[in-house]
């Protein structure tokens, strides 16, 4: 287990407050606002070893992306964890994802959940 | 007589079983067949029952059609809303929880740096969740019929400058222009809040999908109407979506990158109608949009 | 020009419609005739009956004679306006002298219609003469 974390979400202000937060506890985080540029960065090389990932977002959605990561053997091992406002649904665990965080959460609860899958120097 | 009395009776009885479950195998051909005028009466009429069961049927599956595709756009709005909600509510809790921990485990000091900036963003948050409330509520107002209109003599025009000079920094980061073609000053007696409200809508709108394109506002004063109108050169909408974009919880933007419930439109235009006035839009892809309020000037 | 026997709806023309609305006339104090259409739709029941609700205007009682000669068995969307229609006016209606000839399904059609609206007063015909001298007993 490594320190890298991606965060796929298309809310500015809440992806530079979880960068700040895991920054703060050690962790590398690296931000983008789409699926699709999460894709490309992949693509371009980076492993992290846990993914954040945003439901509801324009053009390629959360169910779209877990679609695109299950296609490819290095993306579909990156385990995922979802970030959801959505309370019902037992889609709601495709894989590669691991575990839902429901929104809103908070720091302890988002702090444990990254333990798992990443380690912070 | 007696036994061709019975066989009807038999007969009915049968073509009535068989309406009882959908089925009607009386046509006008076998009605005419008939020798006798009462039989055709009666098989004429159970044949009518049919058809209107039918009829009945259908007009209920489509309603239930209706219903449907409702329900479906509650819940999609539901989610949507909920997800909106719930994310500033995330940021702002793990915001505070931020400087809530570095008080304690770092001192004030520690603080300094970041300060402004947390606090800055945790405002912003509370002024979405403010925006979005406010929205909902409008929105159960509206649908609940209990929209109420104060007005007072005022000049439209004021209004819109004050709504402008609010807006003056925003339109500014976003790099549009924004310049007002007044002509004359529009007196009536106005639900000033409201006519606030919608035109901070289509403004906001302008702003958002306005591609940072000079964007102009125009008032008049047209016999007993007063009249408005916003006018950008962004990303336009398609033929197809024009009259959709007014509708409740819809959106044409192709995408939700731009946020929102998709509910300003339909609350401007529900507050426009409620003021006996009439909201709408020309548009062209590519080349931007023009939406234009008309309302009475004396309510 | 004719009507034909085909459905008319809102499309047709101002001049059909004129002609659609020929068809219903007064035929002296508080007695009216109306000579249906072959094929009948809500649009021509709507146009007839506006019609003959123009002419019997401040009659608190009136009778008139329905002409069902050539008439194809409405379908159940026509019906339920028929229904509608003659709920509407049924308050005032002193009698209906239906004229069917031998047609038992249209006769049919007219009982439900009548059964369905409560009119009180309804009478069969092979011909207008007859419908008309009931109407003006009625009207007595």
């Amino acid at each position: 287990m490594t320190g890298k974390i991606l965060i796929i979400d298309d809310d500015d202000d809440l992806r530079e407050t979880l960068q700040l937060l895991l920054d703060d506890s050690g962790y590398g985080v690296t931000t983008v606002g789409t699926g699709q540029a999460a894709l490309e960065q992949l693509k371009a090389g980076a492993r992290p070893s846990l993914i954040l990932l945003d439901l509801m977002m324009p053009e390629m959605n959360g169910w779209q992306f877990l679609e695109r990561a299950r296609a490819d053997s290095v993306l579909g091992s990156i385990p995922v964890v979802i970030m959801t406002a959505r309370r019902k649904g037992a889609d709601l665990l495709p894989a590669p994802s691991k575990q839902v965080l429901h929104k809103p959460f908070d720091t302890a609860r988002l702090l444990s959940t990254v333990a798992r899958y990443a380690v912070g120097h | 007589m007696h036994s061709d009395d019975a066989s009807l009776a038999e007969r009915v009885l049968q073509h009535i079983a068989e309406i009882g479950s959908g089925k009607c195998s009386i046509t006008d051909a076998s009605i005419a067949a008939e020798q006798d005028a009462s039989a055709q009466e009666i098989l004429a009429g159970l044949l009518m029952l049919h058809e209107d069961l039918q009829y009945s049927q259908q007009r209920q599956s489509s309603l239930l059609d209706d219903l449907r595709a409702a329900i479906r756009a509650r819940d999609e709005f539901l989610s949507v809303a909920s997800h909106e909600l719930r994310t500033p509510i995330t940021t702002l809790t793990l915001q505070l929880d931020g400087l809530f921990r570095m008080l304690q485990q770092q001192g004030p000091q520690a603080l300094q740096e970041t300060l402004s900036r947390r606090l800055e963003v945790t405002r912003r948050q509370v002024d979405r969740l403010t925006a979005l409330v406010a929205a909902l509520i409008d929105v159960s107002r509206i649908t609940s019929g209990r929209v109420q209109l104060s007005r007072q003599l005022a000049d439209l025009v004021e209004v819109i400058r004050l709504v402008l000079e609010r807006f003056g920094d925003e339109a500014l980061r976003g790099g549009s222009g924004l310049r007002f073609e007044r002509n004359g000053p529009v007196w009536g007696n106005f639900d000033v809040s409201r006519v606030d409200q919608v035109f901070t809508n289509l403004l906001s709108n302008a702003i958002r999908y306005g591609r940072g394109r000079p964007i102009v506002i125009g008032t008049v004063s047209d016999g007993d109407k007063a009249r408005f109108w916003v006018e950008d050169q962004g990303i336009g909408i398609a033929p197809e979506h024009q009259h959709r974009i007014f509708q409740q919880y819809e959106r044409a933007a192709p995408s939700t990158n731009y946020g929102g419930l998709g509910l300003g439109l339909w609350i401007s235009r529900q507050l426009v109608e409620a003021m006996g006035g009439t909201i709408s839009v020309r548009s062209e892809v590519d080349a931007g949009s023009v939406f234009t309020v008309e309302i009475p000037r004396n309510g | 020009m004719t009507i034909e026997a085909r459905p008319y709806g809102t499309d047709a023309s101002l001049n059909e419609r004129d002609y659609l609305r020929e068809r219903v006339w007064r035929v002296e104090d508080r007695l009216f005739m109306l000579k249906e259409v072959p094929v009948q739709t809500p649009f021509t029941l709507d146009v007839l009956f506006d019609r003959l609700e123009e002419l019997a205007a401040g009659l608190d009682r009136f009778a008139y004679v329905v002409d069902l000669t050539g008439v194809e068995r409405p379908d159940a969307k026509a019906r339920e306006k028929l229904r509608q229609r003659a709920g509407e006016i049924n308050p005032r209606l002193a009698h209906v002298g239906v004229v069917v000839g031998t047609n038992a399904v249209i006769r049919a059609v007219a009982k439900l219609a009548a059964f369905a609206v409560g009119f009180r007063s309804i009478s069969f015909h092979r011909s207008v003469d007859g419908a008309m001298e009931a109407c003006r007993r009625a009207l007595r």
